[in-house]
């Protein structure tokens, strides 16, 4: 058995979604957490981490969604969208909307850093991370990972 | 002495007459017959009977009956499915003996074999 098999590695069906798709995961919800850590302490650092974070993911996001779509029509020959499947796609379409709706009112918004947020920011980043967490375990479902129970 | 002959008479008819119980295989049809046809359920990322023995010109039928898609596709590329959504069916005619290991693409911890004799 291969275990670094080039064609295996570039050319895989699930087009590195199964990769690219951790750094948003990543970085939103580290995003959201520097953001509480800046309003507890009040330190202007941890709001720029959390700034920069939740960049790095509004901009990450749509690449890991349309690696998403590629793999679904490459290694699922678009199957049809129902279960998991569905619930995946419509669950990584809020968290790519939510991402970047966060990141543009934090740009648009500008400011000093570390001033405080509205309390709808916080609402709304915490709904961000309870999307992503939902679409990850949906992606575990899909690929095998986590065996949904009967 | 004549009724225990006559015991052991009827205890040697009783065991004859009961069949040996056998191994549960696909029966075979006459020849001149439809193949006759095996199947195996996808399902909760298994297949079920994951090893199936079966003679030669037996049809074997995978249904995916699991919420997520599944593929049958054997290690030597002797026969491969499409992906298989809920509810659909691949079907494979194993002419020649030999085992056939297989998994699913998607999920390659999935697998099965086929052993034709």
């Amino acid at each position: 058995m291969r275990y670094f098999d080039p064609k295996t590695i570039f050319l895989a069906g699930h087009a590195q979604h199964i990769v690219l798709v951790h750094f948003p995961i990543a970085l939103l919800i580290s995003s959201v957490f520097f953001d509480l850590l800046a309003r507890w302490t009040g330190r202007v650092e941890p709001a720029i981490a959390g700034a920069y974070n939740l960049y790095a993911a509004a901009v990450s996001a749509p690449f890991a969604a349309i690696t998403g779509l590629l793999a679904w029509r490459w290694q699922l020959e678009g199957a049809r969208l129902r279960g998991p499947l569905l619930l995946h796609l419509s669950a990584a379409a809020v968290v790519v909307v939510l991402c970047g709706s966060l990141a543009w009112f934090r740009w648009w918004r500008g400011g000093t850093p570390g001033s405080p947020l509205p309390p709808a920011f916080y609402v709304a980043g915490f709904a961000a991370v309870v999307a992503v967490v939902a679409t990850a375990h949906l992606g575990g479902i899909l690929s095998g990972v986590v065996i949904p129970s009967h | 002495m004549i009724l225990r002959r006559s015991l052991a008479i009827v205890t040697v008819l009783f065991l004859t007459s009961v069949p040996a119980r056998e191994p549960a295989r696909a029966s075979a049809n006459a020849p001149g017959d439809q193949p006759a046809k095996v199947a195996v359920t996808i399902d909760n990322f298994n297949y079920g009977p994951s090893t199936v023995t079966i003679p030669a010109g037996t049809t074997v039928v995978w249904t995916n009956q699991d919420d997520v898609p599944h593929t049958v596709t054997s290690d030597d590329k002797v026969f491969a499915s499409p992906v298989l959504d809920t509810g659909e069916k691949f079907e494979y005619t194993f002419k020649k003996p030999g085992t056939f290991p297989y998994y699913c693409t998607v999920h390659p911890k999935m697998t099965g074999k086929v052993v034709v004799k």
